[in-house]
């Protein structure tokens, strides 16, 4: 059988759940009236009665998931990440992260995933949000192996989880034999010249750009950080000590994202690099296709390229 | 009506008063505190836990035990009262609430508090994670009923009626709401601030069954959730009429005790009154001495 160049993380993230959902029967799948998008109708279909769906009522999804979680289930939440994290901010702050309870929060569509949309459905602030709230792990996978890794471990973990996922066909990146750990940053190309440092969708788009870049003698390192909290420090500082130049790229705002983790981490460590945040500007985006918007919002790989190109030529000066 | 029936309804009543007692020295130790929906509520809290909640505090994690959300979550004195009575933990505890390293936190905090089964305070959450509760019940195949205890001003959050609609969709009739209607809320009564008549017909409308009682009257709260145990398939909502701050003559009705501490002269006046209640109920206050486990409250402390 061909191994698939490309895929969907939210395939990929349904396959593992069904795969899990025999062998842990505390599993149950949460979601609010986004199961075709979100794929999780196809758990339902397997495992009906291991299925809720809430309707358009997030906050109460949320609230349910804490309750089944206190019973003793692992509740696994779907909805959109702009909807998990804002409209039912609260409750996972107070009735998941305060108690501690193993509730696993999905939020997909996230970044410029939904571009057609628009500015009402895509998620620019769950990072910053979801950081920002004591107890919970924060990850994203770049690709859909990382993705069926990452939901098996985070349903293995003993506390809350945040996924955000980005719906869209995705490169693959690892191969199916990677042994991910939450807590781990990976780099996934070495290089001497710059460190480059995302997650998401946007790390095949770093990847894009350091190929081009190779054919201009300019050696990208790249790392992800697919566990955005608690980010592995000891990675990111061991790289930025190396090039001295520092990249973020993410399909999320500049404020309070994988930038600001990582400028947290180097200006605490007393690192001085010569250090740029891509992300989108602190501004609303609008409708359009995905990678249209990626490419004017200062996201895509042109920008990439040129971020990095700015960065070592500020070094020259 | 049967002498060990006169005998429950006798002991729930003391038990309520022994409770106010409890709330009042608390609230007056701690420098701070809600004393008046925590008192409007103390028939309510007695009934489920010495005679309708099947819990056990020896064992407080027990899988099988009924489960209370208190999501008028800063009616925590009366049921960190209820709590030290029934011997979940000591009542050395009761005067550090809300002190710095305290097990009794100014709203409940289930990691802290051994007897409490969830963590709230944020109004309108509480009712979400009771019907969670309800279906884990259901997933894990065990019969053990949830309680939800909110506020009448806590209802005037959206949030309480997706829990509503989700609980009647579901037909979850092992989850009932309690509903402490004491008409009062911190900007003062319901009816001017904003209105949530017609009360009882909401929940019908979301699919609940619906029992009124005085919510002070004990006989009538026990025939209530006995009645809840056979309604099905829907769920059931105990819409109780109490008065906030019941039991302290300065405190009935009055919107400046929702949130209070309470000076030493209006402890001893409080007490007073509560003791003389219980006296004429045939009892002065005790102290529980030691844990009481056990199902029925004629069999326990």
């Amino acid at each position: 059988m061909a191994i698939p160049q490309h895929a969907d993380p939210r395939e990929a993230l349904i396959d593992e759940l069904l795969a899990i959902a025999p062998e842990e029967e505390r599993l149950v799948v949460l979601d609010a009236d986004v199961s075709r998008t979100s794929r999780t109708r196809r758990f339902r279909n397997a495992f009906p009665g291991r299925f809720y769906d809430l309707g358009v009522a997030e906050q109460n999804l949320f609230g349910v998931a804490a309750g089944l979680a206190a019973a003793g289930r692992i509740p696994v939440a779907v909805t959109f990440a702009v909807f998990a994290s804002m409209r039912a901010a609260e409750q996972v702050r107070t009735s998941i992260c305060y108690p501690r309870l193993s509730v696993k929060i999905i939020g997909g569509y996230a970044g410029l995933s939904n571009g057609k949309d628009g500015a009402t459905h895509q998620s620019l602030e769950d990072i910053a949000i979801m950081r920002s709230f004591a107890n919970l792990t924060v990850m994203v996978p770049s690709d859909a192996v990382l993705t069926r890794k990452m939901i098996r471990a985070a349903v293995a973990h003993p506390g809350p989880v945040y996924m955000r996922l980005e719906y869209e066909d995705t490169p693959i990146i690892y191969p199916d034999t990677f042994g991910f750990a939450i807590g781990r940053g990976y780099i996934v190309r070495e290089g001497s010249h710059v460190t480059v440092v995302s997650y998401g969708l946007a790390l095949a788009r770093v990847l894009a750009a350091a190929d081009l870049l190779a054919g201009e003698g300019i050696a990208v390192e790249v790392l992800d950080m697919p566990t955005i909290k608690p980010l592995d420090e000891g990675l990111l500082l061991e790289s930025a000590r190396k090039t001295g130049v520092i990249l973020t790229v993410e399909d999320h705002s500049i404020i309070g994202g994988l930038g600001s983790a990582v400028c947290e981490s180097l200006v605490e460590a007393g690192l001085r690099p010569r250090f740029r945040r891509l992300g989108i500007r602190d501004v609303f985006t609008e409708s359009g296709n995905s990678d249209a918007l990626r490419e004017k919002y200062g996201v895509g790989k042109d920008s990439i390229v040129g971020a990095i190109r700015d960065l070592l030529a500020e070094g020259r000066q | 009506m049967g002498s060990d029936e006169r005998a429950l309804i006798n002991f729930l009543q003391v038990k309520a008063y022994e409770l106010r007692c409890d709330v009042i020295d608390m609230i007056h130790d701690g420098g701070s505190g809600h004393p008046g929906g925590s008192l409007s509520a103390a028939e309510i809290v007695a009934t489920l836990y010495w005679h309708v909640m099947r819990v056990d505090s020896v064992r407080p994690d027990w899988e099988d035990r009924d489960r209370l959300v208190l999501s008028k979550g800063h009616a925590a004195p009366i049921v960190y009262a209820a709590l030290a009575h029934k011997g979940y933990f000591a009542r050395e505890h009761l005067k550090t609430l809300r002190q710095l390293g305290s097990i009794l936190q100014g709203h409940p905090d289930c990691r802290k508090t051994p007897g409490l089964d969830m963590t709230s305070g944020s109004l309108g959450q509480g009712l979400s994670i009771a019907l969670g509760m309800a279906l884990g019940a259901r997933q894990a195949g065990k019969d053990f009923r949830v309680y939800c205890l909110l506020s009448d001003g806590e209802t005037q959050e959206g949030m309480v009626w997706e829990a509503a609609m989700a609980a009647a969709h579901y037909r979850v009739a092992s989850l009932t709401a309690i509903v402490d209607y004491n008409n009062l809320q911190v900007d003062g009564w319901i009816h001017e601030v904003m209105g949530i008549e017609p009360f009882a017909d909401k929940w019908r409308a979301f699919g609940w069954e619906v029992l009124q009682v005085d919510g002070h009257d004990v006989p009538a709260l026990l025939w209530a959730f006995a009645r809840t145990r056979e309604v099905t398939p829907r769920p059931s909502v105990l819409i109780c009429r109490t008065v906030k701050g019941r039991g302290v003559s300065f405190m009935e009705n009055v919107m400046e005790w929702h949130a209070s501490p309470i000076t030493k002269e209006q402890r001893d006046q409080a007490i007073a009154e509560l003791q003389q209640a219980l006296a004429s109920l045939g009892t002065t206050k005790s102290v529980e001495a030691g844990p009481s486990g056990g199902r029925r409250a004629t069999a326990d402390g």
